[in-house]
């Protein structure tokens, strides 16, 4: 799929919100209404437009539409997953276990680390996060488990 | 106005708060060194730390963070040929050639020592400004208040490049996201769906972490980026700073384009480097060399980048118009650290604004000697592939933005928002007019309403409304003008 019709896509997408805040917005009070039901309606409109104009576009250009290299979107999804297994990790068993758990497991695999080279760097980023957490008293989620170690 | 700023002065030496101001110069230079990372998430790092320092501290830390930002991102610049920021893409043009030259030395003494005058100088034009801007800002009401609020709204299109109409779609999605919490007229929670995390509204740190860093990580992760071959740094810094001495003229019209620009809110950033290239280029005699190694070419651009910062802090600070989205999320920083921008700033908290000058002046003179004095040691850290650096962001962007409301949807927002920042980014949509939709959401609301209610209709004949809406279509039609000259000057 060319990022011309992706992009077409995701402003139909942005429609479909814009018409559902401004049909949400319908329903506050009077003087809660008016600025994010206008601009609901003004963004609604501003979208259908710019839908229009892009299949214009498109169906005017005569030239290839330039396609998203499949590669490159595979890693993109396989990072994007990464990062929410994290927090997902986080949400179970709390931040400072999932933070380990999290660059033990991604130094190993991605960065291709050695043992020593990535327990070496977890300690460090654990020993920094500590004593960052003193200095500026930072807090940690703690995690549906209950688990915490270094708290 | 003197004594007020020898007071602030002594604020800004208090063995208390100078390391927080060197905390803020470290991140600078580290987030402008490491290629892809703006000032924006920069700010946004460090924005939720403010939590509890009085404003004097909380300020010396953002405006150190700012103020060195162009001054680091010059390493990836001269070194790799690859923009640290968006206020560095103009070096590359000669920066890096020298490089290839094994002049890079030279190229970065010129470009830190143009940073510093640069910097100093656009301290100095903040400074002048107060006196100036008083009277101004003291006459403007909530009429005069909204329309500046339209008037920063007004500059998404500028930031929008050649994507007009996607620029406006992604502010109005910021000017929603703004309106989720409380209604400011009246006690109603908007588009909170009985989630209490959003009953506050959205928290404007983890916003920007999402929206900037998140992509940027992915991005980085998914092209492997690394730098691949070592640029070394050979002697002739020295070189350089004679250079900057010899051709001091040409820092000084730098760094007055970079202050002029950055006072327009929303035309500097991305924009300055290539207008300051553009006129150095074609005010220089014999310029066949520009581009293939002419050392002006590193010196009027570097003057400009860091002299915007002290231009862009006047509609800031002054009258609470964000010119990026760096200094969009530092009004953000005011309002943690209980301040507000606008004529209190000029008032009641001008002993804020002219600490804020002198730490613009010490973070550029010490961001530009650390530069300088570790240039060889910062090199190396550009050279970490993305697999190597990115883990350790992603824990410190998730600490960071845990410390906004300390709640799990800090974390689910910064995803969120994160996915919605890729999407954009790998469709091309710009994202920073969604900063300034949000950031300006809340006082566009609060300000119409305002006038409507004192003032019916008859507010827009007010003079400075009239005014105002004149500078809107003027600054738009000139910004439009001034950047089809840039790319006239700079087609590639």
């Amino acid at each position: 799929m060319s990022k011309e019709i992706k992009s077409i896509l995701f402003t139909t997408f942005l429609f479909i919100v814009f018409c559902l805040m401004a049909f949400e917005a319908n329903t506050f009070a009077d003087k809660a209404k008016f600025f994010p039901f206008f601009v609901a309606i003004g963004a609604a409109f501003l979208a259908f437009v710019s839908i229009v104009l892009q299949t214009i576009e498109i169906v005017r250009s005569n030239k290839e539409n330039s396609i998203d290299d499949v590669g490159e979107i595979k890693k993109v999804l396989k990072y994007v997953l990464w990062a929410v297994g994290y927090i997902a990790l986080i949400y179970f068993i709390g931040f400072m276990l999932a933070t380990i758990v999290f660059l033990l497991v991604f130094l190993l695999i991605e960065s291709k680390f050695r043992i020593i080279t990535t327990v070496l760097s977890t300690a460090l980023v654990v020993v920094g996060l500590m004593l960052f957490g003193n200095v500026l008293n930072l807090y940690w989620p703690t995690g549906l488990l209950g688990i915490s170690i270094f708290s | 106005m003197f004594e007020a700023a020898f007071e602030a002065l002594s604020i800004v030496l208090d063995p208390g708060r100078i390391p927080f101001m060197f905390l803020g110069i470290f991140v600078g230079l580290l987030i402008g060194l490491l290629p892809g990372l703006s000032g924006t998430v920069g700010m946004a790092i460090l924005l939720p730390f403010v939590y509890g320092m009085d404003p004097y501290t909380g300020m010396a830390m953002l405006i150190g963070m700012a103020a060195v930002l162009h001054t680091g991102d010059t390493f990836p610049s001269v070194l790799i040929g690859m923009p640290g920021s968006s206020g560095s893409q103009a070096t590359i043009m000669d920066g890096y050639p020298l490089a290839r030259q094994g002049q890079a030395g030279r190229a970065l003494g010129a470009a830190f020592f143009s940073s510093m005058i640069g910097g100093v100088f656009g301290g100095i034009v903040l400074f002048i400004s107060i006196p100036l801007a008083r009277p101004i800002v003291l006459a403007f009401g909530s009429p005069e208040l909204f329309m500046l609020s339209i008037l920063g709204l007004s500059m998404v299109g500028i930031l929008s490049g050649n994507t007009p109409i996607r620029g406006v779609l992604v502010g109005m999605i910021g000017l929603m996201l703004g309106s989720i919490g409380g209604a400011p007229a009246v006690a109603e929670y908007r588009y909170t769906f009985e989630w209490l995390y959003l009953f506050n509204g959205l928290p404007l740190a983890v916003v920007a972490l999402g929206l900037f860093a998140f992509p940027e990580m992915i991005e980085l992760l998914a092209k492997k980026q690394s730098i691949s071959k070592t640029a070394e740094l050979k002697g002739g810094w020295v070189h350089g700073i004679k250079d900057t001495i010899t051709h001091k003229w040409l820092v000084l019209k730098g760094a007055s384009i970079g202050a002029l620009i950055g006072f327009i809110p929303g035309l500097g950033g991305s924009v300055v480097d290539w207008i300051a290239y553009g006129i150095t280029k074609q005010t220089s005699k014999d310029n066949e060399n520009f581009g293939k190694g002419d050392i002006r070419g590193v010196i009027g651009p570097e003057g400009a980048n860091n002299a915007k910062e002290g231009g862009a802090l006047i509609p800031t600070l002054l009258f609470s118009i964000p010119g990026s989205g760096t200094t969009a999320i530092l009004l953000g920083g005011l309002s943690l650290l209980g301040l507000q921008a606008g004529p209190r700033m000029v008032n009641e908290d001008v002993s804020i604004t002219l600490s804020i000058v002198w730490t613009l002046v010490f973070a550029n003179i010490f961001g530009a000697a650390a530069c300088i004095l570790l240039s060889k040691y910062i090199a190396r850290l550009s050279l970490i592939p993305a697999t190597s650096l990115v883990p350790f962001l992603l824990v410190i962007l998730t600490v960071a933005s845990y410390q906004s409301s300390r709640h799990f949807g800090d974390l689910l927002l910064f995803i969120g928002i994160g996915l919605l920042g890729l999407v954009m980014k790998r469709l091309d949509w710009p994202r920073a007019p969604l900063l300034i939709g949000f950031v300006l959401s809340q006082a566009t609301e609060r300000y119409l309403w305002i006038s409507m209610e004192r003032f019916g209709f008859s507010w827009l004949l007010h003079p400075g409304v009239i005014v105002l809406a004149v500078i809107i279509v003027a600054l738009l039609a000139g910004g439009y003008i001034m950047k089809r000259s840039t790319e006239k000057a700079n087609p590639a």
